[in-house]
Order: C-alpha cells, then sequence, then structure tokens
C-alpha cells in the first residue's frame, strides 16, 4: 500500500529525473540563466533600484527648490522691511491719494469747488448740472436689471471699461469769462487735487461784457466744458 | 528549444520596457517643482517702490478742504 510520503518520493524522482535531463543540455542552460538574470534584473530594477533613486532625486530636487525658495523669501523680506520703510516715511502724504481719487464719488464736496475755483478766478457761472452717480456699490448685472431699456453708450462705460478699479462722474458746466478769466479757471482745474479730466472744451464768443475794458483779452467768451472726475470703485 | 528562445526575447523585451519606465520615471521626478501654488504666490514679487514723484505732484496741487 503506498502510503502519500512514498507516492510524493517517486513524483519528485520522476521530475527530478526529467529536469536533470534537460539541464544537462548546454543551450538550455545558456537559455535559462539569460532568462533568470533578466528576470532578476528586472524586478531588481523595478521594486529595489527604481524607488531608492527616485527618493534620491526627489531629495535632491527638493533641496534645489528649498534653496531657491529660501534665497526668494530673503529678498521678499528685504523688499517688504524697504516698503515698510517707504511707507513710514511717506505715510503722511498718502492721503493725497485718497484726495486725488477718492473712495466715494463726493458730488456736493466737488461741485463745491468747483463753485469756489470759479469764484476765485473771477469767472461767471452760467450753469452746471451733473449725469447720475451711483452713490451705492451696484454690480453691473444689478444695474442692468434696474435699467432694463438700453442706455446709450456713455464716457461713464468706457471709462468703466477701461479701467475696473474706477468709475467716474461727469459734470458740464457753462462759464462766461474774458481770455485771461477763462486760462486761469482752466489752469486751476489742471492743478487741483482732485483728478479732473476736460473732456470736452466749446469756446464760443460771449454776447454780455465782463468788464469796461475793450482790449481783445477782455472779449467775453462762453466756454461750455464737461469734466471727468475720477472715485474707486466700491463693489 | 524554441519554447527557450521566445521566452529569452520576451524578457529582453521586457527589460527594455521596464528600463525605459524607469528611465522616464527619473527624468519626470526631476523635472517636477515640489514648490506648491501657495509657496509661488507668497513668493511673488511685491510691487514697483512707491512712486514718490507722484505723491510731490499731489503735495504741490491745491487742495479744498
Amino acid at each position: 500500500m503506498n502510503t502519500p510520503q512514498t507516492e510524493f518520493t517517486s513524483i519528485y524522482q520522476k521530475f527530478s529525473h526529467k529536469l536533470s535531463g534537460v539541464a544537462t543540455k548546454p543551450r538550455t542552460r545558456t537559455y535559462s540563466m539569460l532568462i533568470f538574470s533578466l528576470v532578476a534584473l528586472i524586478l531588481l530594477g523595478q521594486f529595489a533600484i527604481r524607488p531608492t533613486i527616485k527618493k534620491i532625486l526627489q531629495l535632491r530636487r527638493e533641496i534645489k527648490d528649498k534653496t531657491i525658495i529660501n534665497r526668494r523669501m530673503d529678498e521678499k523680506i528685504a523688499g517688504l522691511i524697504s516698503a515698510q520703510a517707504d511707507y513710514n516715511s511717506l505715510r503722511a502724504k498718502l492721503t493725497f491719494l485718497g484726495q486725488a481719487i477718492p473712495g466715494e464719488p463726493f458730488v456736493t464736496k466737488y461741485i463745491a469747488n468747483l463753485k469756489q475755483l470759479e469764484s476765485s478766478n473771477g469767472v461767471v457761472p452760467a450753469s452746471m448740472f451733473f449725469a447720475d452717480v451711483s452713490l451705492t456699490a451696484v454690480s453691473a448685472s444689478q444695474a442692468a436689471a434696474l435699467e432694463p431699456v438700453a442706455a446709450p453708450e456713455s464716457s461713464a462705460v468706457n471709462a468703466s471699461a477701461a479701467n475696473p478699479l474706477l468709475d467716474l462722474f461727469t459734470v458740464s458746466a457753462k462759464i462766461t469769462g474774458n481770455y485771461e478769466t477763462i486760462r486761469a479757471y482752466l489752469n486751476a482745474l489742471a492743478n487741483m487735487r482732485r483728478i479732473t479730466t476736460v473732456s470736452s472744451l466749446t469756446i464760443k464768443r460771449g454776447s454780455q461784457a465782463v468788464s469796461s475794458d475793450t482790449s481783445s483779452s477782455s472779449l467775453p467768451l462762453d466756454v461750455s466744458l464737461q469734466l471727468d472726475t475720477y472715485y474707486l470703485k466700491t463693489e | 528549444m524554441r519554447s527557450d528562445r521566445d521566452i529569452l526575447i520576451v524578457c529582453i523585451f521586457t527589460f527594455i520596457t521596464v528600463v525605459t519606465w524607469i528611465f522616464v520615471d527619473f527624468v519626470k521626478t526631476t523635472q517636477s517643482s515640489t514648490v506648491t501654488s501657495v509657496t509661488e504666490e507668497l513668493l511673488a514679487p511685491l510691487p514697483g517702490p512707491i512712486d514718490q514723484k507722484l505723491l510731490r505732484d499731489l503735495e504741490a496741487r491745491q487742495a479744498f478742504e
């Protein structure tokens, strides 16, 4: 009676006999050696060499990146220190920026300033009016919803499109004066701290005399002005 | 005999594939940056210095209080 152990021994002997027969052939031995060497190289490369070298390369790259970051951080810190020093020395003057382009339209204040300029330069105001000014933050979509009728493209819309940070409102004014006073008035406008641009200017010979002098520089002139002034968008 | 040769050819091609794979992986590792986008934002250079001439010009202009 065959026990399982003797059966296994006989199978092993048969297999061993067959294998030793095959392994003795030189060609087979060469092929086997090559195949097993390649398999060993593949396994070693994929599961040992690749992760190790990859980690080394990652670390080298990280060191390189960190060195660059460190250098740029140093530059940035130096820049921040310099900017802080500049800010401290110019802090008092930075309020001029808010006066040049305020955060709100301040329409009445601006009109009062224009009136003051007119009176100080001796021009006679004939009329003054201004276009609609949004006093609260209204987004473009809300404005479109509020005003379904297509409005004609205004200069304000163009300015908004040109500079996404600024809004403007337009004041139209008619003044009368002689050449010298109007020149002084325009110079004063250009010299206002609040940025004002003259977007259109029409000069006509006036009907009423501004003074008793009859020289050419005192001839009355009617001037129509369109002034644009800017403020920061609040949205 | 024939099967030995076939196995060897398969092994050679597999070996070439694995070597290429490893090489590409190394190149990719070397090229890819480890700096995150947040760090890049932090490293963005500051805008230029404050324009002092502009502030002086504004100071020289007439202000109404």
